[in-house]
């Protein structure tokens, strides 16, 4: 809804201005571009035209960590690659890849599960990293796991859901 | 008024072209990740070795004596949170909770000297693999008079190995 609230509001402001004039040729070539440049603020206020995005088949993802042993309890690391793609290229460069995980936070994710389940879940740090050449690039996800975190953990499955998102 | 009419269609029209491409455009600008772990089920000893002497008293055996002599030694453990462990001894393959086998002391001079060695987890079930949850683990070993009253004078001994494993 946000684009049609930028449209309205910039319409508004011009239909004053352009109060004595309104009948006139020039007032409706002008009220034209000016629906034409509100309808573009609307899409990019709206985030509707993104210069970087997820590409087709890199919308959704999985990684399984390796078998977390208790006993020894190293840090573990387990990576995913997603293809993107920045429009012109030069986006790569202001483009801001953020995560927020659906058990934890945008700084810490976290694995829930256990049995009988773990309260304070396996906590991992994530991080992103994008390279390759021109405008269809190569995104890695990274993720760790250190060994304190699941040392007491109860045995059983863990998961959870990564949210990547890119801005513009 | 037809220019107002005009101006307010067409304002209708682009908005609802932001709002459509917000709705194309904005689902690869996220992508969701599935994340996955497997801890299993552990336990492990935290301290040894451990020595015990089996005696009636003074360190020595009685070989008038009607009743066992007896020793024990504690070693500690953890497991992870509710799990159990069972033990084995000298690897024999076979693991239970408690464990009991019968092992032989050599002699420094000649023959040898039956024990019965049983592995008992004290402690019970564990509460994590992390710094300060120990749990006890009881050996007991005795040697009837049977045993010993048929035994050379000598001194006996023997290394045992325990192992510990999780209940599966």
């Amino acid at each position: 809804m946000r684009p049609l609230f930028v449209v309205h509001a910039i319409l508004n402001v011009i239909s004053i201005s352009m109060k004595r004039l309104r009948t006139s040729p020039a007032a409706i070539r002008t009220t034209l571009g000016a629906c034409v440049v509100a309808a573009m603020l609307g899409c990019v206020s709206g985030k509707a035209f993104a210069s970087c995005e997820f590409r087709a088949g890199s919308t959704t993802g999985s990684v399984a960590f390796p078998v977390l042993d208790p006993v020894t309890a190293p840090n573990v690391t387990a990576a995913i690659q997603l293809n993107v793609r920045c429009t012109p290229a030069g986006d790569f460069a202001i483009a801001q890849w953020t995560w927020t995980s659906a058990n934890g936070g945008a700084s810490l994710g976290r694995l829930a599960g256990g049995t009988p389940a773990y309260a304070p879940g396996i906590a991992y740090s994530a991080g992103i990293a994008v390279v390759g050449q021109g405008a269809n690039r190569t995104l890695t996800l990274t993720l760790q796991v250190a060994g304190p975190s699941y040392a007491n953990a109860s045995a059983g499955s863990y998961s959870d859901v990564l949210t990547l998102m890119v801005t513009p | 008024m037809n220019t107002k009419i005009f101006r307010n269609i067409l304002a209708g029209a682009m908005a609802l072209m932001g709002l459509f491409a917000g709705e194309v455009f904005a689902q690869a600008t996220s992508a969701n990740v599935t994340v996955t772990a497997v801890v299993p089920k552990a336990c492990r000893f935290y301290s040894g070795p451990a020595s015990m002497t089996i005696e009636h008293g003074g360190g020595l055996i009685d070989p008038t004596s009607a009743s066992n002599a007896t020793g024990s030694a504690t070693l500690d453990y953890r497991c992870m949170n509710t799990v159990a462990p069972r033990f084995d001894i000298d690897a024999s393959g076979t693991y239970a909770s408690p464990k009991t086998a019968t092992v032989n002391l050599v002699g420094v001079l000649l023959g040898n000297l039956a024990a019965d060695i049983t592995v008992t987890a004290t402690g019970g079930a564990g509460t994590g693999l992390g710094a300060g949850q120990n749990k006890t683990a009881t050996i007991g070993a005795l040697i009837t008079p049977a045993n010993f009253g048929a035994a050379t004078p000598d001194t006996y001994s023997k290394t045992v190995t325990i192992g510990i494993e999780a209940i599966p």
